[in-house]
């Protein structure tokens, strides 16, 4: 069949040739609308589910909605973990789902699920709701607003109302949660002695400010000809409105609202605030819809609030743009990929037009790499695959194969050419040429293939990342292959017939003078050779383990989040004192551009963040003078002056990879689980302590927080029996004192506002909660004191769950890039000094758990791939010598991967892992091209096997495996020296061990292989 | 001599350090738990710890009553109730004293008729008594005025000049001291008041202590029955005042940090957590015992130890309230 495809490509070169410009151009096109992301959609398909309890703290938010929700949501169909916590008026569930499944299903069975929820929860609880689906990497632009002129309420007025209407019409745009300002609601204050001395209930009021309020329809009139509508308008539109609508009638005199209460606007109850650059503001977090092209969408998105900008100014108020970006990571990281691919072609075009002497057999080989890599963004676009840095790095790493093809076909045409005697036949020689060549290129091509398949089988976080790497990789290779095959030999056919090439270059001839003797040398010491192939493969394996190992490297990124966490219990003002007074000193640091620091939990957001913890948003500037190492060390130290809470910095990919990999942003951490949560504690302490003993073990703590201060409230029965109390009554009147009872919601053209009655308080501390009065029999004042037991306890203020099971979690933020020791350590130490009791048991996870279990992964499928390609080579050779050899030959591969990384300072990251599996695969390639070609001389050219063919084999294959493997090194050559820029974190130590790895292999394919194959090959 | 120094010396210098570290013992209470929170002068910069010396106090606690302007008429008709009755006591005495003396005398006086008189003196006096009560009850402290001074009351009831009003104090069954003086807010003004004495009679729909207080600059307008916030003021209280934002409550109630004498080994400064008894608010303060005014006490950003308190000390131990 390869025959049969090669002759008619020969056959009809301008057909060919056509069809090769048509699909360049179409690929071209589908670059052009290709869409763009950061990373592939890494985060398996989860659904956040929120369900408010306003007034209820963390245990009780456990036992009363949390435990039923999630008793409701066990056993739903592909859930691989259900993750939850319960806080102060929240319960937050994360359900993760198995990867793979469409999300929009998922999504309707959790939704089935909580329809059962209504008759479980307590009332007062919200109903659950579901946060929208968004893409893994869930951060599309934050931005932010402030003003000196509008009040908190006024600005938060304007962005809820105004704006965020705006935003959430961009396409894509799936989400946009609010911190900061002050949300407006109609407040109710009613004065507690007006209100008993007019003989009325708290209830009273309630009715009367709900039907003050409400709107019901007016119907129409209908005349002989026309219908006329109602309008009907509800009476308390303003607070002064509101204050006259009737509670009810004493002695024909009516008692309205405003006689016993003041109505006002005010701020609702916040559990969230925002600060831009120190200031108080308001922080929009806007999230890219599952699907959307990031890029595209912050560019829509940043274009209208650009056009908003000079209005919103006009009315003080100040825009803040871009306070976290992540699209500016994809366009540099694209950008500079883009660059390496540009000057990787250049530098191949270069090296062709030096190794081939003829800028047709250039154009020839060159051509190969836009057509196979614009087809490749063809398929991978049009399946919905979307360009980000993984694919692209595919692309990349594809470049050095993608040509060698096709260089390979040239060669060999280029080589029979020069060798013609006479008239020849060219058409003949061109279809003899390139078939010679075709089934080693053919099996070879095959080979690198099955080495990328356990790639392409990584399951889990790695499996998402480097899948489309490999899909990326393995259609470029294949459409190369293809190229090779059919617009290879055309565009030789069209443009090289005629022409007479050149000598070869004279490198090739000195390289090839050198080869001959180093072969002619070693010959007489097979056991030498053997010995070296043996002693470097055996080096390589011993060594690669001595290299310290992390899952994902350090991302090169222009933000940074701080998460900070102070005390539990906090107040939210302490937070954003606090946090202003970082902002100052952080924004003081040269390179630092921008700081906004969002402050708690948004209405319904992602994030179930308690007022005591905060988020730093930072954005750097490296082009200031200071690299961004240095700029991110000024960073950790300004908040060394801050010893008050805990801070962990991450960049914001490697922030958004934890959360997804285990719920953790941290590289180690250890889940304690056990029903008893000082037990838990207790065990969890005993466990920071291991690790902090541990050397580089950076900040060690407990997810989840201490107690925080609460102030028990307990209903004494005799005591309200004696005043004629009803316990719900008594827990309303605290409610509406301290939180607020919304009886109505207010709709207006383009808003709506809560109605809201509160008890008016002169003083809010603990003393003052048992002076409220609650209104007894007979409209008696009875101070909360005298009905309820009041006492300051320290209880949780969160409590953790994984699949039901309660937890801790102990953290850790090792200070080492050898991640994966660090935790084999911790992991030997804890099971070496702590003792669990029975009923609590651990769970080991993080990065570099995910780094081990990807390592042992990748393992197993590099041993079921070599054994394909055993089964391959057997197929190609038929000789099981042949097989051997080139299997003698794979090991000593390794030694110069591992030298590259370990000149490079670096680590067995996962994308040098991947550089290894994919060298290995490029070093067979050599070693089958050396290896059929001896076939060929002796089967098809009639050769006597011994030292002079095996000289003339390596020698005429000298070309080809040193241009194959000099064009990969260019190739890669760009993102390799490029190693520590954006974009090339992951693609970067991949280049660096197969341009190691390249020389060792192909030092190995010219100078070992020949004098081993001379004595011990017998091919046939 | 000489020898008698050195050893009085020798003594001072082993004693008085160690009288100093056992006054150094209320450093040593930690209502927050954990260790002793310190920060560099840098770190105390940075957090914006502000500290203070408490300021000595004598502070009023202030009360807040609900008031409601009275009736004059009602006083004037029971005090005429009042003074009626007791002269129909004292003619129905009389009366009886008079027939008494007329049957004993062997005047035409029937035993009958003496024995209607002196039923109806006790009829009378009972009536007497029990208007008298009722009056004190109702109007306890004009009880004791003499029919002059409540004369002159009345005039300047009657001129409209002064009012009576009745302050209550909703969910209270009982109040220490009278307070000595209050000041109404009469649509934001503030009028003050003359606390005349504590009422007897409680108010039926507020199950409260009542007090009736006088105001003698009534403003314009305000008339019986209209319904007005009274703050009282009590006898004053002394103590030291710190600023609402550095008291922290705790488990074992409230309190505040100082800045301990003695610096780290590392040359941190170090706090404590101390005790305080509240007394009553003030402002923006509250009137505390418990400090001393040469103390240095955390005036501002008291959060940051607290927090650093928690962080440092993170503890299964603590009692489990869940």
């Amino acid at each position: 069949m390869l025959a049969a495809i090669v002759r008619a490509s020969l056959a009809h070169p301008r057909i060919i040739t056509a069809l090769s410009v048509l699909v360049a151009v179409l690929g071209a096109a589908a670059l052009l609308n290709a869409r763009f992301d950061v990373f592939p959609d890494f985060a398996p398909p989860h659904v956040l589910v929120q369900a408010e309890a306003p007034g209820l703290d963390a245990a009780q938010v456990e036992a009363l909605v949390t435990r039923p929700l999630e008793g409701l949501l066990a056993g739903t169909a592909n859930v691989e973990a259900v993750r939850s916590s319960s806080s102060q008026g929240l319960s937050a569930i994360q359900v993760v789902f198995s990867r793979g499944g469409d999300p929009y299903r998922q999504r309707q069975l959790v939704t089935e699920r909580l329809a059962e929820s209504s008759g479980l929860l307590p009332s007062g609880v919200g109903a659950p709701l579901l946060s929208p689906l968004s893409s893994s990497m869930e951060y599309l632009v934050h931005f932010g607003f402030t003003s000196d002129t509008l009040s908190p309420i006024e600005l938060r007025d304007l962005v809820r109302w105004t704006l965020k209407p705006q935003i959430l019409a961009v396409p894509g745009v799936a989400q946009a949660q609010l911190f900061g300002g002050e949300s407006r609601e109609r407040q109710v204050l009613v004065d507690p002695f007006k209100l008993s001395a007019a003989g009325l209930a708290l209830d009273d009021v309630r009715s009367a400010a709900q039907r003050g309020t409400e709107l019901i329809g007016g119907g129409y009139v209908e005349t002989p000809t026309q219908r006329i509508v109602l309008q009907a308008q509800p009476a308390g539109a303003t607070p002064e409105a509101l204050a006259q609508a009737v509670v009810t009638t004493r002695n024909g005199l009516p008692l309205r609202l405003g006689d016993v209460a003041a109505i006002s606007d005010g701020g609702e109850p916040r559990f969230g605030d925002a600060m831009i650059g120190g200031r108080p503001g308001i922080l929009v977090e806007t999230s890219t819809q599952y699907g959307a092209n990031t890029l595209e969408v912050t560019h829509a998105l940043e274009q209208r609030l650009d056009a908003l900008a000079p209005a919103l100014a006009q009315h003080g108020v100040q825009y803040h743009p871009a306070l976290l970006r992540p699209a500016s990571f994809i366009e540099s990281a694209i950008a500079k990929l883009r660059n390496s691919l540009l000057i990787g072609a250049v530098l191949v075009v270069a090296l062709l037009l030096v190794a081939l002497r003829d800028w047709r057999g250039a154009l020839v080989s060159f051509s190969s790499i836009p057509l196979s890599l614009l087809a490749t963004v063809w398929i991978l676009t049009s399946c919905g695959i979307s360009l980000n840095t993984m694919t692209l790095g595919g692309l990349v790493v594809a470049l050095g194969v993608v040509v060698d093809d096709a260089v390979i076909d040239v060669e060999n045409i280029t080589r029979r050419r020069r060798g013609a005697v006479g008239n020849v036949d060219i058409r003949s020689l061109f279809v003899s040429a390139s078939l010679e060549v075709r089934q080693p290129v053919f099996y070879a091509t095959v080979a690198v293939a099955v080495a990328f398949l356990p790639i392409l089988m990584l399951s889990g976080l790695q499996g998402s990342f480097f899948r489309p790497l490999s899909i990326a990789f393995l259609l470029a290779v294949g459409i190369s292959l293809l190229v090779a095959m059919s617009a290879t030999p055309a565009l030789c056919a069209l443009v090289m017939s005629r022409h007479t090439p050149h000598q070869e270059a004279p490198f090739l001839q000195r390289c090839k003078r050198a080869q001959q003797r180093a072969i002619g040398s070693l010959h007489g010491h097979p056991r030498l050779v053997l010995a070296l192939l043996l002693a470097s493969g055996l080096a390589g394996m011993v060594l690669l383990p001595l290299l310290g190992a992390r899952l994902l490297p350090d991302f090169r990124e222009d933000y940074l989040i701080a998460h900070a966490s102070l005390r539990p219990g906090i107040s939210l003002a302490e937070t954003a004192r606090v946090g202003a007074r970082i902002a100052e000193r952080l924004s003081a640091i040269p390179g630092v551009k921008s700081v906004a620091e969002q402050i708690g939990r948004s209405e319904n957001g992602q994030d179930p963040d308690a007022p005591n913890k905060s988020e730093f948003e930072v954005q750097i500037d490296p082009a200031q003078g200071y690299t961004a190492t240095q700029i991110e060390q000024r960073i950790r130290h300004t908040f060394d002056d801050f010893p008050n809470q805990l801070v962990e910095i991450y960049s914001v990919l490697v922030e958004r990879i934890g959360e997804t990999l285990s719920g953790e942003s941290a590289p180690f951490f250890v889940s304690v689980f056990g029903s008893d949560l000082d037990g838990d504690d207790r065990i969890a302490s005993e466990i920071a302590d291991v690790l902090q003993g541990l050397p580089n073990s950076g900040t060690v703590r407990l997810k989840v927080p201490p107690r925080q201060p609460e102030l028990r409230l307990e209903l004494k029965p005799q005591q309200l029996g004696l005043y004629g109390l009803q316990a719900a009554d008594v827990l309303q009147t605290v409610n509406a004192a301290y939180h607020g009872t919304v009886v109505a919601q207010l709709n207006q053209a383009d808003r709506s506002v809560p109605v809201t009655v509160r008890i008016a308080q002169a003083d809010a501390t603990p003393q003052a909660v048992g002076a409220l009065l609650l209104r007894g029999r007979d409209g008696a004042l009875v101070p909360l004191s005298t009905v309820a037991e009041l006492q300051m306890i320290s209880a949780r203020s969160v409590i953790d769950h994984e699949d039901g099971l309660r937890r801790q979690v102990v953290v850790a933020n090792p200070q080492t890039s050898d991640q994966k020791g660090y935790a084999a350590a911790a992991r030997k130490a804890i099971e070496a000094k702590v003792k669990l009791p029975p009923g609590v048991y651990l769970r080991f996870g993080g990065a570099a758990e995910a780094q081990a279990g990807a390592a042992h992964e990748l393992l197993l499928h590099s041993a079921a791939a070599l054994m394909l390609i055993v089964l391959l080579l057997a197929l190609a050779f038929g000789n099981a010598r042949h097989v051997l050899l080139v299997l003698t030959a794979l090991p000593s591969t390794l030694i110069g991967g591992v030298a590259a990384v370990a000149l490079t300072g670096g680590t067995l990251s996962l994308g040098a892992m991947v550089g290894f599996v994919a060298l290995f695969g490029m070093a067979a390639r050599n070693t089958i091209l050396l290896v059929s070609h001896y076939d060929h001389l002796v089967r098809v050219e009639g050769c006597t096997w011994g030292l002079q063919t095996a000289l003339r084999g390596a020698e005429e294959r000298l070309t080809p495996v040193l241009l194959t493997a000099l064009l990969t090194g260019l190739a890669l050559l760009p993102v390799a020296v490029q190693l520590r820029q954006p974009g090339h974190e992951i693609e970067g130590p991949m280049a660096v061990v197969i341009l190691g790895g390249l020389v060792s292999s192909t030092l190995v394919s010219l100078l070992l292989v020949p004098p081993l194959a001379a004595r011990w090959l017998r091919p046939e | 001599m000489n020898r008698c120094l050195f050893l009085l010396s020798t003594l001072l210098w082993l004693f008085v350090p160690a009288a100093v570290s056992a006054g150094d013992d209320d450093d040593q209470p930690a209502p927050a738990g954990g260790a002793t929170p310190a920060l560099s002068p840098e770190q105390q910069e940075a957090v914006g710890v502000i500290l203070a010396h408490p300021v000595k106090a004598n502070v009023a606690p202030r009360i807040e009553a609900y008031g409601q302007v009275l009736d004059p008429a009602t006083l004037i008709t029971d005090t005429g109730r009042a003074e009626s009755s007791r002269a129909a006591a004292r003619a129905a005495s009389a009366e009886a004293q008079r027939m008494e003396k007329l049957y004993s005398g062997n005047t035409d006086v029937s035993l009958k008729a003496l024995q209607g008189a002196q039923a109806a003196q006790i009829e009378a006096q009972s009536l007497a008594q029990s208007i008298a009560s009722g009056f004190v009850l109702q109007w306890g402290p004009l009880a004791k005025l003499s029919a002059a001074q409540r004369q002159n009351l009345f005039d300047a009831l009657g001129s409209g000049k002064t009012l009576l009003l009745r302050a209550d104090l909703p969910g209270r069954v009982s109040l220490g001291a009278v307070p000595k003086s209050a000041t109404l807010d009469v649509d934001g003004v503030q009028v003050p008041a003359q606390v005349l004495g504590m009422l007897q009679r409680g108010a039926a729909d507020l199950q409260s202590v009542g007090l009736l207080l006088q105001v003698d600059h009534a403003p314009a307008g305000l008339g019986p029955g209209a319904r007005l916030p009274v703050t009282l003021l009590g006898a004053p209280g002394s103590g030291v005042l710190v600023p609402k934002g550095a008291l922290l409550y705790g488990d074992q109630g409230a309190y505040v940090y100082r800045q301990l004498h003695d610096k780290s080994a590392d040359g941190k400064l170090q706090y404590a957590p101390v005790m305080v008894k509240l007394l009553q608010p003030s402002g923006d303060a509250w009137l505390v015992a418990g400090l001393d005014d040469d103390e240095l006490i955390v005036t501002h950003g008291a959060g940051v130890l607290w927090s650093l308190q928690g962080l440092g000390s993170f503890s299964a131990e603590e009692e489990d309230h869940d």
